[in-house]
């Protein structure tokens, strides 16, 4: 066998190109992972969760009408816009992320919030009782890890 | 039989690892003071490969599995807890088995390659820790950034410890 060949078979190159393989592959699940989140939203009108969905579900646009409790009448989720109401608040989810893209309350921080797509920061209605969370898809959250 | 020198070079070798555990667990006590250089979980240097290695090379496997055995005992004991030690257990038998048979494989040279692996299954042993403590297979979504800094640390400290191995100490008569 030649000198080439029998340096390529050996077992240092072999074990490199192992770790390089296993570091190229990660980069690939970290780039492809971090494409289509799969971000957890939950819609909480009130304090009561009125829809749920996840970010890498939904194709095109989903517009959603999230009309607050009042009186007798519970907090009302309508697909599409209707701005029918007294209160309400137009939220757009896209694979790209969750807004609200208009209101009837007075400050509008809800639209300013922009879109989220991870869950640090909620975004929040608070005249209207609104609040949106995006939370990634496991079951159990650890606070914090020990080692 | 047992002549002067079998008994004085085994008081070496007991010295030697009693040193190697104390300086793994002071290498232990310096890296949990550093600051996460990453929010990820399990990124670390993993400094303790350093000795662990050194242990392996100088005085060898039975000797390594004591000094790594006695470092985590008493870190988990002294500074952790329960679940602390799940994690250093299986993170460093993971990482001493594979650096065992991997240095076995290499004859002994490219220990940059020795240690790489180390850190990769170190990693690869914490996740499993986690996997059993969790019980959700969402600690997955941790692998790839585990394995990426697992390698490279493992390089790190391999080469650290080649280097380390250069000096020579002084012999037991």
């Amino acid at each position: 066998m030649s000198k080439e060949v029998t340096k390529l078979k050996s077992a240092p190159f072999i074990l490199s190109l192992i770790l390089i393989l296993t570091v190229l592959v990660s980069a690939v699940f970290i780039f492809a992972g971090n494409a289509g989140s799969g971000a957890h939203v939950t819609i909480y009108s009130g304090g009561e969760a009125v829809w749920s969905g996840d970010l890498s579900g939904i194709t095109g646009e989903k517009i959603l009408t999230v009309v607050p409790a009042s009186g007798d009448a519970g907090p009302l989720i309508i697909e599409g816009i209707d701005t029918s109401y007294d209160h309400y608040n137009i939220v757009r989810i896209t694979s790209e992320g969750v807004s609200v893209t208009d209101s009837d309350c007075k400050n509008k921080i809800c639209i300013h919030r922009g879109t989220v797509r991870s869950g640090a920061l909620p975004i929040a209605c608070l005249p209207n009782g609104l609040l949106i969370t995006v939370t990634s898809d496991s079951d159990v959250q650890a606070d914090a890890y020990t080692y | 039989m047992h002549t002067h020198t079998d008994n004085s070079k085994r008081t070496y070798r007991i010295a030697v690892t009693g040193l190697l555990a104390a300086m793994g667990l002071a290498v232990y006590v310096l890296e949990s003071a550093l600051p996460p250089l990453f929010p990820i979980p399990g990124i670390k240097p993993g400094l303790s490969n350093i000795i662990t290695l050194f242990a392996l090379k100088r005085l060898g496997k039975k000797e390594a599995g004591i000094v790594l055995l006695i470092r985590v005992l008493l870190s988990g004991l002294l500074f952790g807890n329960g679940i602390s030690l799940i994690y250093s257990v299986l993170g460093g038998l993971f990482a001493l088995g594979i650096e065992i048979v991997t240095d076995t494989v290499l004859k002994g040279r490219h220990l940059y390659l020795t240690g790489a692996f180390g850190g990769l299954l170190h990693n690869a042993g914490q996740l499993v820790a986690a996997l059993i403590i969790m019980r959700t297979a969402a600690v997955m979504s941790y692998a790839p950034y585990l394995a990426i800094a697992g390698i490279a640390a493992g390089l790190f400290t391999g080469l650290c410890a080649h280097f380390l191995l250069k000096i020579k100490l002084p012999s037991a008569d």
